[in-house]
C-alpha cells in the first residue's frame, strides 16, 4: 500500500527551530544562523537526489542534538542562561510563598474552627495534644505545598511553566501580570490579619489565648523541621547534578 | 577520523586559515574543511557556531548579515588583524609539533 503522507519542509524547519528556542542558550540571532545553515544543508542533500524529508533528517542530524548544542551555545551566551535561571528561581520563590502561605493559613484555621465546632475544651486538656495536632496539620500542609508546587512545575508537558513563560514574553500582559502577582503576594498576609478578627468573633478571645502557646511550640518544631527538608533536597539535587556532569 | 580533543584544538586555526582565503559563512567553512581534509575532519556542524561567536568576541574575526545569491540572509565572517596575528602564533605552534613528530618518526639508521 502506498503511503501518502506529505512532508511540509517549512513546517518541519519551523518546529525544529521552536524546539531549540525553548532553551535560553540560543539567542534569536543564533537560531537565524542555525536555520540558515540547515536550509543550505537541506538544499545540498536535495541536489544529491534525496527527497525533502530525508534531506531534512540528515541535515538536522548533522547540525547536532539539541542538548549538546545547548551546552556549547550556553557557554558563549552565559548571561542569558543565568537570567533565565534567576527568572525561574524568582517565579519558584513567589509560587512557593503563595502556595505554602495559603495552605498554612487554611489548614491552621480549619483545625482551630473544627476543634471549636466539636466543642473541644481548650482549657482543661493539656498543651501536648494541641501541640501535636498543630504540628501534624502544619507538617501535612508543608508536604501538601511541596507536592502542589512539584506537580505545578512537573506536569506532563510542563504546561504551567510554558503558560507562565509565554505570558511573561508578551509585553502587553506585563501590567496585568504585575497587578495579579502583587495582589497574590498581598493576599496571604492580609488574610492572616483578616482571619484573626474573624476568629476572635467566632471562637472568642479566651479560646484564642489558650492556643497561642501550643501554636508557638508547634511553630518552633516546624522551623526546626522544614530546613532539613530544604537542605536535604538541595543536597539531593547537588548529587544529581554532579552525576550528570560526570556522565 | 580525528579525536574529539584534536578537533577541539584545531577548530580555531582551521577557521582562521580558511578565512585568509576570503570571507565565508558557517556552512561553507565546514564544507571547505571537509573537502580539504578528504572527509577526515568531520565537525558536528552546529558546534562550529559557538566557536565562531567566541572568536568574534575575541576580535579575531568580524561578521555581517547579508543577502546571499539564494535570496536568503547569511552571516558572513571575515578575518581581522588580530586574527591574522593569532594565526601566525598558531602556525608556529602547529609546525613545532609537526616538525618534532616528523623527526621522531623518520626511519632511524640502526647502529647495530
Amino acid at each position: 500500500m502506498e503511503t501518502t503522507t506529505s512532508f511540509d519542509l517549512n513546517r518541519a524547519i519551523q518546529q525544529w527551530r521552536e524546539n531549540l528556542a525553548q532553551s535560553p542558550a540560543f539567542r534569536s540571532e543564533n537560531l537565524n544562523e542555525l536555520e540558515s545553515h540547515l536550509r543550505d544543508s537541506i538544499a545540498t542533500w536535495q541536489t544529491r537526489g534525496l527527497c525533502a524529508e530525508e534531506a531534512f533528517m540528515i541535515a538536522a542530524n548533522r547540525i547536532g542534538k539539541g542538548g549538546a548544542l545547548e551546552l556549547e551555545f550556553g557557554k558563549v551566551n552565559g548571561t542569558a542562561v543565568w537570567i533565565d535561571r534567576l527568572f525561574w528561581m524568582l517565579i519558584g520563590y513567589q509560587v512557593w510563598s503563595f502556595v505554602s502561605g495559603a495552605i498554612g493559613l487554611v489548614t491552621g484555621n480549619a483545625l482551630l474552627l473544627g476543634l471549636h465546632g466539636v466543642g473541644y475544651d481548650f482549657k482543661s486538656h493539656g498543651h501536648a495534644i494541641l501541640v501535636a495536632l498543630f504540628t501534624l496539620v502544619h507538617l501535612a500542609g508543608f508536604a501538601g505545598s511541596l507536592a502542589l508546587c512539584w506537580w505545578l512545575f512537573n506536569q506532563k508537558g510542563q504546561r504551567f511553566s510554558l503558560w507562565l513563560g509565554r505570558l511573561l514574553h508578551r509585553r502587553a500582559t506585563w501590567v496585568l501580570t504585575f497587578v495579579t502577582l502583587y495582589l497574590l503576594s498581598l493576599s496571604v498576609p492580609l488574610m492572616t490579619g483578616g482571619t484573626l478578627a474573624l476568629l476572635i468573633k467566632a471562637v472568642g478571645q479566651e479560646t484564642l489565648g489558650e492556643i497561642i502557646l501550643p501554636q508557638s511550640y508547634s511553630s518552633i518544631i516546624m522551623h526546626l523541621t522544614t530546613p532539613i527538608v530544604f537542605i536535604g533536597l538541595t543536597l539531593f539535587l547537588a548529587r544529581k547534578r554532579h552525576r550528570a556532569c560526570q556522565a | 577520523m580525528l579525536s574529539k580533543e584534536l578537533v577541539a584544538a584545531s577548530t580555531v586555526p582551521l577557521v582562521l586559515s580558511v578565512l585568509t582565503q576570503g570571507e565565508s559563512y558557517g556552512y561553507e567553512l565546514i564544507q571547505r574543511v571537509r573537502e580539504l581534509s578528504g572527509n577526515r575532519i568531520e565537525w558536528t556542524e552546529g558546534m562550529l557556531y559557538p566557536v565562531l561567536h567566541w572568536m568574534e568576541e575575541e576580535d579575531l574575526i568580524e561578521s555581517e548579515w547579508r543577502e546571499a545569491e539564494t535570496g536568503r540572509k547569511r552571516k558572513y565572517y571575515r578575518l581581522r588583524k588580530e586574527g591574522r596575528k593569532a594565526l601566525q602564533d598558531e602556525q608556529q605552534q602547529w609546525l613545532t609539533v609537526h616538525e618534532t613528530l616528523t623527526k621522531l618518526w623518520k626511519p632511524q639508521p640502526r647502529l647495530t
